[in-house]
């Protein structure tokens, strides 16, 4: 197996926030998860699959998602994923530090240019 | 009009039996059952052959409830369908599709092992324990109660079928045997008939708390039931080897420390899959045991009564035997009022009424404590209860020096740590002539039972 890439290791730590963000809007089911925040970011990135599902469950078993076996309009049942009351405070908050962490990496990286 | 009764409550207790039992087992095996392909319960037939071979590779590092399993494994397969056909739809043929899809999802091992992380945590472990200790209690309930109810099924078809159907051929087969005898009065026998529901009541426990413990915690029945196994068989080992004080025998110990084995055996034995039990064979079983108990029963207790009275038993060679103790005082014709309270376990107290005038005559008076066997010269069958000493001891158990009031004369032993279970209690002193003697013809006899744990059984002396 290869070194990671540099955008898979910076959005190692994003998946929680983009998963709860995505369902703010509504339920979903992975593979559309996946899909939406292909999506929202203009197909600039989207969550490795193989890191997608480990994050739904384990914010499922945290309280933050709540998923339902559901029958599909085409094809069979699947999971569907909402966000919790729970998840939308953690999403906040994800929000609250990605907001604070993006700023501090901004001005890290423009402090050559202004000197 | 008894055996009617009877057979009425053992008619209600069948159904009460058999609903018990589906109902521990609906109830402990919670969750649908994980998929088959070969039942179809989750359709993979239509995702390609290494799909279906990455799935299984992923299931199988899961180490998960089945139930659990089986969400996981449809989830992968809805997502795997919908990204070959989304990446077919790009212009790749189905099989490099299918490679692109299952590379998106990366190696099964690191899949796997992500989806534990996710769901087996230290607090889903906790909960799983107390949730696992909360079922093994409830289990022990269901198993107890269970228990009781089949062996009171099984001693009311063992009476039914000593008393009215098979008496005699049972006799008859019971008279052939070589003749045993068990004390019916004995109190491990209590301890034998509870231990042996206890180790029932253990296994259903034990299975019930394994598998609530599996499904709280999100591991794998077969990875937690030898750690849940061996720590609540560890547990009752000890309990039952330094804690738990009965009435013991060597039959009783035996079934004790079956329970901690009993315990390990329902978390283990196919904690995973449940076991189907082949219900001809248990009552088949059923029966088997419930004539081997007859016939016991009936060669313990005897086939037939006797008209043997005391009278009629000439006991001369008995008292003979006595004067390895010591020789009679043939003058004494003492009053006993010895008395043996068994049930709490074998202290013997003993009181003699001896003429005090005739005690002055004597000194150091003291009542020994021989060990007795039954009498080989009583009649058949020893209805009478008499006892000879021990011939394979040359001394008294015990010795103890009899306290006088008036012409009252006492003594108690503490028979509880001994395993031997009759004994003979003799008063003797020194006479005249400076020999001992003893003060009566007969000893009062006493049964006990060993009352202690199984460590004490098993460090006693006999």
């Amino acid at each position: 197996m290869g070194k990671p890439s540099v955008r898979t290791q910076l959005l190692k730590g994003t998946t929680p926030l983009l998963v709860l963000t995505v369902l703010r809007d509504g339920e979903l089911y992975g593979y559309e998860i996946a899909q939406r925040i292909r999506e929202r970011s203009g197909g600039a990135f989207a969550p490795s699959e193989g890191a997608l599902y480990p994050a739904l469950h384990a914010l499922e078993a945290e309280g933050a998602l709540q998923a339902d076996w559901r029958e599909s309009d085409r094809g069979p049942r699947r999971r569907y994923y909402c966000i919790t009351p729970h998840g939308g405070a953690l999403l906040a908050e994800h929000e609250r530090a990605w907001a604070e962490f993006s700023i501090g990496v901004g001005r890290t990286l423009g402090e050559p240019g202004r000197g | 009009m008894g055996s009617l009764l009877l057979a009425m409550v053992a008619g209600l207790a069948i159904p009460v039996l058999y609903r018990l039992y589906r109902h521990v087992r609906t109830t402990a095996q919670a969750g649908p059952p994980f998929p088959d392909s070969e039942t179809n319960d989750v359709s993979d037939k239509d995702l390609p052959d290494k799909a279906r071979v990455y799935l299984t590779a992923v299931d199988a590092r899961l180490e998960m409830p089945d139930w659990l399993r089986a969400d996981i494994y449809t989830e992968l397969s809805d997502h795997l369908r919908d990204s070959i056909a989304a990446i077919e739809s790009e212009g790749l043929d189905a099989d490099r599709a299918a490679g692109e899809a299952l590379a998106r999802l990366g190696s099964p091992e690191d899949l796997a092992s992500q989806m534990r992380r996710a769901h087996q945590t230290p607090r889903r472990l906790l909960a799983g324990a107390a949730g696992g200790i909360i079922q093994t209690g409830v289990g022990f309930i269901y198993g107890l109660f269970a228990a009781s109810l089949l062996g009171v099924l099984v001693a009311i078809f063992a009476t039914l079928l000593v008393t009215s159907l098979m008496k005699a051929p049972i006799g008859f087969v019971a008279g052939l045997l070589p003749s045993f005898s068990t004390d019916s009065t004995d109190l491990a026998t209590n301890s034998v008939v509870t231990d042996l529901l206890l180790c029932v009541a253990a296994a259903i426990a034990a299975r019930r708390g394994a598998q609530a413990f599996a499904d709280s915690s999100r591991r794998a029945p077969s990875r937690v039931a030898p750690f849940w196994g061996i720590a609540g068989a560890a547990i009752l080992a000890l309990l039952a080897l330094f804690v738990v004080d009965a009435q013991q025998s060597w039959l009783s110990v035996f079934v004790e420390l079956m329970i901690p084995v009993a315990f390990a055996a329902g978390a283990l034995v196919r904690v995973d899959r449940g076991i189907a039990l082949p219900w001809g064979r248990v009552a088949l079983a059923g029966v088997v045991i419930s004539i081997v108990g007859g016939v016991g029963f009936i060669g313990a207790t005897g086939v037939s009564s006797s008209n043997v009275t005391a009278e009629a038993v000439e006991i001369t060679p008995l008292l003979a035997q006595f004067d390895r103790v010591a020789p009679w005082w043939q003058e004494t014709r003492p009053t006993f009022e010895g008395s043996a309270s068994a049930c709490c376990g074998g202290e013997a107290h003993e009181s003699v009424t001896l003429d005090g005038a005739f005690l002055s005559s004597f000194h150091d008076i003291r009542f020994e404590l021989w060990r007795a066997v039954p009498w080989p010269g009583a009649p058949a069958g020893n209805e009478l209860g008499l006892y000879t000493v021990d011939e394979s001891y040359a001394a008294p158990i015990r010795i103890a020096p009899a306290q006088r009031a008036d012409g009252t004369l006492t003594a108690s032993f503490d028979l509880r740590r001994y395993r031997s279970n009759h004994w003979l209690i003799f008063l003797t002193a020194t006479g005249p002539d400076g020999r001992r003697y003893r003060l009566s013809g007969m000893p009062d006899d006493f049964h006990s039972s060993f009352s202690g744990t199984v460590w004490d059984w098993l460090t006693a002396s006999d």
